[in-house]
């Protein structure tokens, strides 16, 4: 009994998004309590909650309780996943609902409660700064990306991540999220507008760009 | 569109060829949006990298085992304990609730619990029945320096249990786990793994950090959101049993009303919240009762009291259920329902709570307001029909058909 990793063959979903499938057999087992099977689960799913869990709730330590929470979860209720097909989102369900939960029992802060909610602000894009590079290693890109998406809230962040990191389509993460489709492509554009405003700065730096401004300036000059 | 939506469509692959085409030209034409492009491919490719750098602790997996291993024990002390805090904190509310003023808040009643993971003094590695655990290096070397190792774990929420390992065996990494409850298992690894070479928690996200609450230390809980609301998964059925006792409007008449009812209730859920069903009432109804006819002074009286008799009594009612309410498990439901008794018929609005016991079994109490109508001929179909042509007729008796009624239902519910 081995999990399979199979690459879905919906030509929509981004090139990188390797989509895990998990054989029956094995959800089956997982189903009847078969911990080798629990642990093929984990073990195909466990990175995707985890960075599902870290971005949602901005930080490791508390992605860590939230992710032994779930599988905790997950095994408690493991027969009332009525459908096999739908491990993946169930898993993802009972992550996010489990770092709802954290979150309202920690009283963290009160944005995350957002995600609960069909809740749009108004268009925060044009309020997005430019980040400051400061204090960042040009050199550790990965530390500026995560700075920049921690800026923007959670339900960008969340729409953003189950599209172009999970390869989750639209009609999947708007019935994740309790909305409508139209809405989640509002969230993923403005998501990617917001972290392209905050990160011009580090673009520019890499490209080796001006500003349009000094552009500008520098065509009239000469 | 903007030019910058058009650039993300692009890169999404949803724009069409004409409009790409449209889309390039207008990027060849400005600088702006050339770097408009570069800046959006860039991203793409950062968040890609950057986003799924993060990966589980090493170490997570064996901890996670290990826990869910011990977690009848210790879900049984937490469901005992919990429930108790529950059950009384729920007792609470709803006599607040019917109180003049609901002022009882969970910050009050909240206790701390200490980090889960985190917190755990060392890894615990124990056998899962029918299935062979990977035996971390981490976890054997921690065995083998420790002939007697006591070790603990909390899981969010729960009680800590401890358990005691004994008789280690270093060369095969052997040992024997007792919990508290003088449980044992001998461990023998199956297999040893060497876990990647990954840095705890890779993402460094201390800027971030820094701008929040350090809440990782006493983190408070709500002491009724011990266990969290079952969203992600629901059961199909529910069946409650419910007595009830309550007041007829107009009161002053001899009206149409069931009380000291009982109650069966058997309903199907929809969805989590949605839940219609059927309903068996068994009552001791109040009913008009045989005409009796007697003639005085020339005057034939007609008399006809109200009868109470035992019946029964069947609705449909359809409930939607609000979970989670203030914070708290207990769940609030509103129900419509219409049915139908003995002579007549009815139309309720309810709205009631239910206290959990379990997770599966919840006290309830529902406040319900009955439209009862009856069908039983009005006074003058009576008159009219009797057979007293020339004397003049007397009707004793009381003319109300429908009437309004208030009832306190209260019983168990079991979801199953």
């Amino acid at each position: 009994m081995k999990a399979s990793y199979n690459t879905l063959s919906d030509s929509k979903r981004p090139e990188h998004s390797t989509s895990v499938k998990v054989e029956q057999e094995v959800i089956s087992a997982f189903i009847a309590g078969d911990m080798i099977a629990f642990r093929e689960v984990y073990r195909v799913f466990h990175d995707k909650m985890y960075r599902y869990c870290v971005f949602i709730l901005g930080d490791t330590t508390l992605a860590q309780d939230a992710l032994q929470e779930t599988f905790i979860r997950v095994h408690l209720h493991r027969h009332q996943l009525r459908e096999t097909d739908a491990l993946k989102g169930w898993l993802l369900k009972v992550t996010r609902s489990v770092c709802l939960n954290l979150v309202r029992t920690s009283k963290f802060t009160p944005e995350f409660v957002y995600l609960d909610q069909d809740f749009d602000q108004s268009n925060p894009t044009s309020n997005t700064k430019e980040l400051s590079l400061e204090g960042f290693d040009a050199g550790m890109p990965n530390q500026i990306f995560q700075y920049a998406f921690e800026q923007i809230a959670p339900i960008y962040r969340e729409a953003f991540m189950l599209k172009e990191i999970e390869g989750f389509s639209y009609a999947e993460i708007a019935e994740l999220s309790g909305t409508t489709e139209s809405n989640i492509k509002v969230r993923i554009n403005r998501s990617k507008k917001m972290l392209r405003k905050l990160l011009a700065p580090h673009f520019r730096e890499q490209l080796g760009e001006v500003t349009i401004e000094e552009e500008i300036k520098r065509e009239k000059n000469s | 569109m903007n030019i910058e939506d058009r650039i993300i469509s692009l890169l999404d692959g949803e724009l069409s060829s004409a409009d790409q085409h449209r889309l390039f030209a207008d990027i060849s034409a400005s600088p702006k949006n050339q770097q408009l492009l570069r800046h959006h491919q860039m991203l793409r490719s950062m968040a890609r990298t950057s986003l799924t750098a993060v990966s589980t602790p090493v170490g997570f997996e064996e901890h996670l085992l290990s826990t869910i291993a011990t977690l009848p024990l210790t879900q049984s002390i937490a469901s005992t304990a919990g429930y108790q805090r529950t059950a009384m904190a729920s007792l609470l509310l709803l006599i607040a609730a019917l109180g003049t003023t609901l002022l009882l808040r969970t910050d009050h009643t909240e206790f701390t619990t200490s980090n889960a993971f985190t917190s755990s003094s060392a890894n615990i590695v124990s056998n899962v029945p029918s299935s062979k655990m990977l035996f971390g290096s981490a976890a054997s070397s921690q065995v083998a320096n420790n002939s007697k190792t006591e070790l603990s774990t909390n899981v969010i929420g729960r009680n800590s249990i401890r358990a005691v390992v004994t008789n280690v065996n270093r060369e095969n990494n052997s040992f024997d786990i007792i919990n508290n409850s003088n449980e044992s298992a001998s461990i023998t690894p199956h297999n040893t793994i060497t876990p990647s070479p990954q840095e705890l928690a890779t993402v460094s996200l201390a800027d971030v950090q820094s701008q929040h609450t350090d809440i990782t230390r006493n983190r408070v809980h709500s002491i009724v959101g011990l266990r969290n609301s079952r969203e992600d998964s629901y059961p199909s059925f529910e069946v409650s049993l419910q007595t009830s006792s309550g007041f007829t409007s107009p009161a002053d008449q001899q009206a149409i009303k069931p009380f000291a009812e009982q109650r069966l209730s058997l309903g199907y859920h929809l969805g989590y919240s949605d839940v219609v069903g059927v309903r068996v009432s068994s009552g001791l109804y109040q009913m008009p009762g045989e005409i009796q006819q007697t003639t005085e002074l020339g005057i034939t009286v007609m008399q006809q009291d109200m009868v109470t008799r035992r019946s029964f009594g069947g609705e449909l009612f359809a409930s939607h259920q609000f979970a989670g309410v203030l914070g708290t498990r207990l769940t609030a439901v509103i129900t419509a329902a219409a049915g139908i008794i003995p002579n007549g018929s009815t139309l309720a609005l309810e709205s009631g709570v239910r206290i959990p016991f379990t997770d599966d079994v919840a006290f309830s109490v529902d406040f319900s307001l009955t439209r009862v109508h009856s069908n039983v001929e009005r006074s003058s179909a009576t008159i009219s029909s009797a057979n007293t042509s020339s004397s003049p007729i007397m009707y004793v008796g009381s003319d109300v058909r429908t009437t309004l009624n208030g009832s306190l239902h209260y019983g168990i519910q079991y979801r199953f």
